[in-house]
């Protein structure tokens, strides 16, 4: 093998049916970056989309990349890429986790696992370095994720990161996760198809290095980066409150730079309040402090509740924030919570109509009912499709009980301890999750997806066009809105059409959340994507190129991220809090990191085209599963659709009135052409040409598609 | 492989919730093993075991800490320090950095206004005319030789309702400064009106209540309620309107910078944009 | 209380001082406003003994436990700035070891998860590493004193890693060499949470001064 920097170099290979396992070069893998587009290029090689899901040759690949581990900020991730087994036409799906245990697979040599095979009995993979076992993991069968991370480490020593799956993922739960560290996990169902296999878990400690070929250049740029262009949490680059040194804060309140003089962790074990202060743009020590996400969350009330914020590896940016919520002792719950954004924002979506008690201090009850969720769907590993299954909860938790009752049955229905719902006790919440992981009951088809419950009870395809505000699904694939068109126009919904899953793209949402003035981040983003690409806040715009352009852009950005690796909730280090630099970022940042981490020379162009490639590889995977699953390879009308709401919401507007974000049906089917045609897809079919996949080396692919009929 | 190894003491998970006695047993343990007589094959497990010993016997190992078991006045650092033997300086022979001479410069006396004006800056405070008028003598001079000075071009001045405010634009920024001023004027009304209109006119966006709340501003919310009721009735603030958004939170905003119609769409929360 | 200065009269002297305490916990002492003031804690967080400190050459290392927020990069700069590459196990400075289960009941997989925070080399007066090299490879080094291993001499036996009582050394799997904190800072520098942080000698020498001129 020879030295290269960046990749460790080596792929790790595990077949549970025979346990065996060896590695190989993976050197022909860095034209796919790594990561997602690793993953992506083993998984057409070696599990077709034939395949069913739950094959036993069906692969679960766990892909890291050069940056991750390699001391750029924000590269804690790793990415597993699997099939899905509950969006419409299962087909590739990725998960996305954060933590530490991905720089550890780094450190021990590998920048990737594909696991195949299913074990006849529950084991873990211990990964040490060069010494890779598979172990019996029996005793923590059936044990939540926290147990099974904290037994997995007892067992194998202090320096090691571990992962595991929880009841969801044993159970076949389709909506299940795999957790690591405090409430880091990666969703998409990974948990089902690792339970499938029998593999609890993997726990790895790496004593090497990521080398980085000059890592001057590294340290350099990380003082670059931290100094001038990173802001708070989503980069948000404005404080939410006035800080003396900033211009501008965000007037709503409502941004991740959240600390703020008077703001504090203040639940510390001595008592002693930290205060988060002022954090100066340029002030490298002081930026754990904005990021108080508990604030941003619940409000000031949280910060009774703060012992400090963490996060994943390598992130100055401390999103997780870390309670001690002592009530939940009372209820015989765990009094340490953790989490960010969905696990903690809608638990109480499952208290319909009740009004929630406080519990220790003013304007507490919410919290301390979300974080009681988001420990429990922990430990249950159980994924919440980014809100579908509080949603769907809600939905059903809403409906009178004669009609409940048709869906679940009398004797399951008054099964369910009601009085709890009705008082707000938390133990509610935490024993509809129980259910919902363990598959008890009809009631918990909602953790086996959105449409599996539509198909259980009957629900026609129209229930996904409801416009009542309660409906997040902008296709009818089974998985919802994720920073679409509410922020970011026919952009969002554009690039919400290519997975299948939601979308997890931030390139937008950073910027139209940050709280800097409209004019200060449009000269940004058009000095950087060109004119008329940024729409204001709920003044709409007709469809542009610029705006089709910035759609695949984002994608193509965030497939970088997932394979290279790095956080996109981050990256790209798009505005700055800097007056300076006129706010301005520098989008070259991570090319740069790319070329003095590996020693090759990247151009932020070179990686738009990796990023496209994989979008194309996604895409011609996706028309195979659906030529399969749905009997239909054209993805315009199977895949793309647009379900009702996003035209109909809101009746007192029209589109493109200033006031809504709803679009425009005429529109969006130009918007729809002018992708596919900027793309190289067929506009027909919203499947990639021939003379496109060639363009990107795809040629087996494009015969593929041919040999199939599909193109 | 030392730390893969399985301790004693690590196959369960110790159900130590204080965190002040997990950190103290730890650095017991650790003092422990430093003081045992070290030999040329010191032995990790035996040391961590007679570090354990030492402290189920109760052995404590800092005198310091002994003192605070015994419930006795706790004894300052630098007197402890004082008592204890003394060590051998390993870094002793560092060859003494020559000192750098500096040249001596006569230091203008503006220079110190000026540094005053930005170590309030940087404490986020304007520093007003009338309070360097009461503190310093010669003050004109002061002023006319720092306004003259190309050192001092970051001294900015911003005329508030009662007096004339500095500030240092290297360590505060021109809005905050005006944030300041209108904080110092305390005139609430007038200020409620202004940060209306620019928040309105500069984002755009309304301005929620409890922007006057938080920090800087740190009203109640009677005094806040308080100002809008006057507001409503002053012929010069017409333009400043209340709504409230989908959230029941209350909002104002200026109609000469934004519609009703569209500063209420702005301040609606939209679900599942997390 | 005696009205001499007790021996804090130079930067020298105080961090002699300083060297009976390295990299133990201040809990059950006292510490004046101005020396908390410098060092970004507060009484009770000494109490509490999440305070511990470093006498270094170019002043005192200050850990402050409860700011720590996990994010490893001081071991990422540490490891980048002395071994050119990227990695935990070979730090100088230690919170992998820490973050999940510490082995004394804290870390985020334990009762108490909120408890984690780097550690390093003591700089011992007396130190067990450098006795028990077989090739006498740890040295004091000219300009700063601080002790090092001569990647010369060392053979990678692991005995340094197996005699300091706190495993602080690490023999590099890759280059089979020992290497150990040279208190270079870069820690410090790059802390995102002030959770490390150095302050100067001639600070804490004028602090204790103060300390004493006050009573």
């Amino acid at each position: 093998m020879a030295e290269t920097f960046g990749w460790a170099g080596k792929l790790l290979r595990v077949d549970l049916s025979t346990g065996s396992i060896t590695t190989e070069d993976s050197a022909k893998y860095q034209e796919y970056i790594g990561g997602m587009g690793m993953a992506y290029r083993i998984m057409y090689d070696e599990a077709p989309m034939d395949l069913d899901p739950y094959d036993e040759k069906a692969l679960v690949i766990f892909g890291v990349g050069p940056l991750t581990g390699s001391g750029v900020p924000c590269s804690g991730r790793m990415n597993i890429t699997f099939r899905s087994t509950w969006s419409k036409g299962h087909s590739i799906v990725d998960a996305h986790m954060g933590g530490h245990i991905g720089p550890q697979l780094k450190y021990a040599g590998y920048d990737g696992i594909v696991v195949t095979g299913i074990s006849a009995k529950p084991v873990y993979l211990k990964i040490e370095d060069d010494k890779v076992s598979l172990e019996d993991a029996s005793a923590v069968w059936g044990k939540g994720t926290f147990e099974s991370n904290a037994w997995l480490i007892e067992q194998t020593g202090r320096e090691f990161e571990a992962a595991s799956i929880g009841p969801a993922g044993e159970n076949l739960m389709d909506y299940s996760t795999l957790n690591t560290s405090f409430g880091n996990a990666g969703g998409a169902g990974v948990g089902a198809a690792l339970g499938n296999k029998k593999l609890k878990g993997i726990v790895i400690r790496g004593t090497g290095t990521v080398k980085v070929a000059d890592p001057k250049k590294v340290l350099e740029l990380s003082s670059y980066m931290m100094g001038n262009l990173i802001g708070g949490n989503n980069n948000h680059n404005v404080p939410a409150l006035p800080q003396s040194w900033a211009e501008f804060s965000a007037v709503s309140g409502k941004n991740r730079w959240s600390g703020a003089p008077g703001r504090v962790w203040g639940h510390t074990p001595d008592g002693e309040e930290i205060d988060a202060g002022e954090q100066p743009y340029n002030d490298i020590n002081k930026i754990a402090y904005r990021c108080l996400k508990g604030v941003f969350d619940f409000g000031e009330v949280a910060s009774n509740y703060i012992i400090k914020s963490g996060g994943c590896q390598s992130c100055p940016i401390r999103c997780y924030t870390q309670y001690e919520i002592d009530p939940l002792a009372e209820y015989d719950l765990p009094i340490h919570n953790s989490n960010t954004c969905m696990p903690v924002l809608y638990g109480n979506y499952a208290y319909p109509g009740v009004e929630l008690k406080d519990f220790k201090y003013e304007g507490d009850a919410k919290m301390v009912i979300n974080l009681a969720w988001s420990h429990a769907v922990d430990d249950m590993g159980l994924w919440d499709n980014y809100g579908n299954i509080n949603r769907d909860l809600k939905w059903f938790l809403s409906l009178p009980r004669e009609e409940a009752v048709g869906y679940i049955g009398e004797e399951e229905y008054d099964s369910l301890p009601w009085d709890w719902m009705h008082d707000g006790d938390p133990r509610w919440e935490v024993e509809i999750i129980r259910r919902l992981a363990m598959g008890e009951g009809k009631l918990s088809v909602i953790a086996k997806g959105t449409l599996a419950m539509m198909e259980a009870f009957g629900l026609p395809k129209e229930w996904l066009d409801r416009a009542d505000g309660t409906n997040s699904n902008l296709m009818y694939c089974g998985f919802p809105n994720h920073h679409g068109p509410a922020e970011a126009w026919q952009t969002g919904m554009l690039y919400n059409m290519f997975y299948n899953r939601d979308c997890m793209i931030h390139e937008i949402v950073c910027e139209t959340g940050s709280g800097a003035p409209y004019e200060v981040t449009k000269k940004v983003m058009e000095d950087f994507f060109g004119e008329g690409c940024y729409d204001k806040s709920k003044a709409y715009t007709p469809i542009n190129e610029n705006k089709v352009k910035l759609a695949i852009y984002c994608a193509a950005d965030k497939n970088f991220h997932d394979s290279s690796t790095l956080c996109n909730w981050m990256w790209p280090m798009t505005q700055s809090p800097s007056k300076e630099r006129d706010y301005h970022g520098d989008l070259d940042l991570q090319a740069d990191f790319m070329t003095a981490v590996t020693g090759k020379t990247y151009t932020q162009d070179d990686l738009q085209e990796f990023g496209k490639k994989i979008l194309h590889m996604l895409r011609v995977m996706t028309a195979i599963s659906f030529k399969l699953n749905c009997d239909s390879a054209n993805l315009r009308t199977e895949h793309d659709a647009i379900t009702g709401w996003v035209f109909d919401k809101e009746p007192d507007f029209k589109p493109f009135e200033e006031g809504t974000t709803k679009l425009d049906r005429e529109d969006m089917k130009k918007a729809m052409d002018m992708m596919y045609t900027e793309l190289g897809w067929d506009v027909e079919t919203g499947i990639p040409t021939a003379e496109t996949l060639k363009a990107y080396g795809l040629e087996d692919m494009a015969k593929d598609l041919a040999d199939r009929g599909i193109i | 492989m030392l730390f893969g190894r399985r301790k004693k003491g690590f196959s369960t998970v110790a159900a130590v919730t204080d965190p002040k006695s997990a950190v103290e047993e730890l650095q017991a343990d650790e003092m422990a093993a430093k003081k045992k007589p070290k030999s040329p094959t010191f032995d990790i497990d035996s040391a961590a075991e007679a570090a354990r010993k030492a402290n189920e016997a109760g052995a404590s190992v800092e005198s310091a800490q002994e003192t605070m078991a015994a419930g006795e006045e706790k004894v300052d650092l630098f007197d402890f320090l004082a008592q204890q033997p003394d060590v051998e300086d390993q870094f002793a022979d560092i060859p003494a950095e020559p000192e750098e001479q500096e040249p001596e410069i006569q230091a203008p006396a503006h220079w110190k206004l000026a540094e005053y004006i930005r170590i309030r800056s940087a404490n986020a405070q304007v520093t007003g005319l009338i309070l360097l008028k009461s503190e310093v003598e010669g003050l004109e001079e002061l002023l006319e030789a720092m306004a003259a000075d190309e050192t001092c071009k970051d001294i900015a001045t911003r005329q508030g309702a009662k007096d004339l405010y500095y500030y240092s634009t290297a360590t505060m920024s021109d809005n905050y400064a005006m944030i300041d001023v209108l904080i110092q004027d305390d005139d609430l009304v007038s200020m409620m009106a202004q940060m209306v209109r620019f928040n309105a006119k500069t984002y755009p966006a309304a301005t929620p209540f409890f922007y006057f709340q938080r920090p800087p501003y740190n009203r109640s919310k009677a005094e806040v309620e308080q100002a809008w009721a006057a507001m409503q009735t002053m012929e010069q603030y017409q333009d400043i309107q209340e709504l409230t958004n989908n959230e029941n939170t209350r909002f104002l905003y200026s109609t000469q910078y934004l519609t009703p119609r569209y500063a209420k769409a702005i301040s609606d929360v939209d679900l599942f944009t997390d | 209380m005696s009205e001499e200065k007790k021996g804090f009269d130079t930067k020298e002297v105080t961090r002699r001082q300083f060297l009976k305490i390295s990299g133990v916990s201040l809990a059950g002492l006292v510490l004046s406003t101005p020396l908390l003031t410098l060092m970004g804690c507060t009484q009770k967080q000494v109490d509490e003994g999440e305070v511990m400190v470093w006498a270094m050459p170019q002043g005192l290392l200050v850990v402050n436990a409860s700011r720590c927020v996990g994010c490893q990069r001081c071991e990422l700069n540490c490891s980048l700035s002395n071994d050119g590459a990227a990695s935990t196990f070979i730090s100088r400075v230690k919170i992998q070891r820490k973050l999940n289960l510490d082995g004394a009941g804290n870390g985020l997989l334990s009762e108490n998860p909120w408890l984690y925070f780097p550690d390093t080399c003591r700089q011992c007066e007396d130190p067990a590493c450098g006795k028990v090299c077989p090739q006498q490879a740890i040295y004091a080094d000219e300009t700063t004193g601080v002790r090092k291993v001569d990647q010369e001499k060392c053979i990678g036996c692991g005995a340094c890693v197996q005699a300091c009582p706190w495993h602080m050394p690490t023999v590099n799997p890759e280059t089979k060499k020992s290497s150990k904190c040279i208190a270079c800072g870069a820690c410090v520098a790059g802390c995102p949470s002030g959770a490390l942080s150095i302050v100067d000698w001639d600070a804490v020498t004028s602090a204790a001064q103060d300390a004493y001129k006050d009573l």
